[in-house]
């Protein structure tokens, strides 16, 4: 939150700017903080690894680089059915990985930290909800998929 | 691809290792080329049977269960690979054999941080391979879970 001192000299407290992606999973609308996604690309080819961490199969090269797939469709118990899907570059505490989305273009949106409140029990892993242009939205922390707080923190 | 004769394949020099690289399913793995003891194709050899070669005994293994992969389906490039360390000897079946390949060690690189589960045993790590990407099998670890097995089997069997 910024504060601000009105005209008047009384001081008003405003919402800080949040920026977010919004983007589509399976067919539903997701947001994140900007700040967390990378980038967008068309989705490379994949190869198996053999794991026993939930959601972890595989990895995808980029340049010289080995970025694991965190498949957030599956934790969201969704299936995409895209033929041509897009990768999400995730910024994650970790180390980067990639997830897989809709074909659907991301888009941008600002909005007032005040529209993000906490929100339990919409998709697994799902702890917040965000206003965007009367409806709510799920949002997600992509930096922490698959950790928990104190394993990021470690 | 198929070796014939018993393989020996000293490493070039300390910074490179010498690895054969098999795929199993679309996941390629890589063996250290000092334990690769032969490679033969199905018709050479019976997968599921004891295998001698230079009098040694090799027993039947299947690499791709002990990554819980499903088992190999016999095609024209299913390879046998024969293996050894110290004194354990096993012969398990993959789907293809891609090669040997030299590897600077520092280009031998570590699993994503993310991945923390059982296969940060499994794996002493990875390396760019061609287009993809080759997992680095833990020998120690798989002679260990092969010989946990047989000793599993032999309990039950007896």
């Amino acid at each position: 939150m910024l504060k601000h001192t009105q005209p008047s000299g009384k001081p008003v407290t405003v919402a800080a700017a949040v920026q977010l992606l919004v983007f589509r999973i399976g067919g539903h609308t997701f947001a994140a903080r900007a700040e967390e996604v990378g980038g967008v690309q068309p989705w490379p080819t994949t190869m198996p690894v053999p794991s026993s961490s939930r959601f972890l199969t595989a990895v995808a090269r980029r340049h010289d680089e080995v970025l694991p797939v965190y498949d957030l469709a599956g934790q969201l118990s969704l299936s995409i059915r895209d033929s041509a899907p897009l990768a999400l570059l995730v910024k994650h505490a970790l180390g980067p990985l990639i997830v897989r989305i809709d074909s659907e273009i991301p888009s941008l949106e600002t909005v007032g930290a005040d529209m993000i409140r906490p929100a339990s029990g919409l998709y697994p892993g799902v702890k917040q909800v965000c206003r965007l242009a009367h409806t709510e939205v799920p949002m997600l922390s992509l930096r922490t998929l698959g950790t928990t707080q104190e394993s990021v923190t470690a | 691809m198929a070796f014939r004769q018993r393989v020996t394949a000293p490493t070039a020099d300390s910074q490179t290792a010498r690895f054969l690289v098999v795929r199993l399913h679309r996941t390629y793995l890589a063996i250290w080329a000092e334990s690769v003891r032969g490679v033969f194709t199905e018709r050479e050899c019976d997968p599921k049977r004891e295998i001698v070669l230079l009098g040694e005994r090799y027993t039947p293994m299947n690499l791709a269960m002990r990554f819980r992969l499903p088992a190999p389906r016999p095609t024209p490039e299913t390879r046998i690979v024969l293996c050894s360390r110290d004194r354990w000897r096993c012969a398990s079946p993959v789907d293809q054999v891609i090669g040997l390949t030299d590897i600077r060690r520092e280009h031998i690189l570590p699993l994503p941080r993310l991945f923390s589960g059982e296969e940060r045993v499994w794996f002493r790590g990875l390396f760019l391979f061609h287009d993809a990407v080759a997992l680095l099998v833990n020998p120690d670890w798989l002679v260990q879970e092969d010989q946990a097995g047989r000793r599993l089997a032999n309990a039950v069997g007896s």
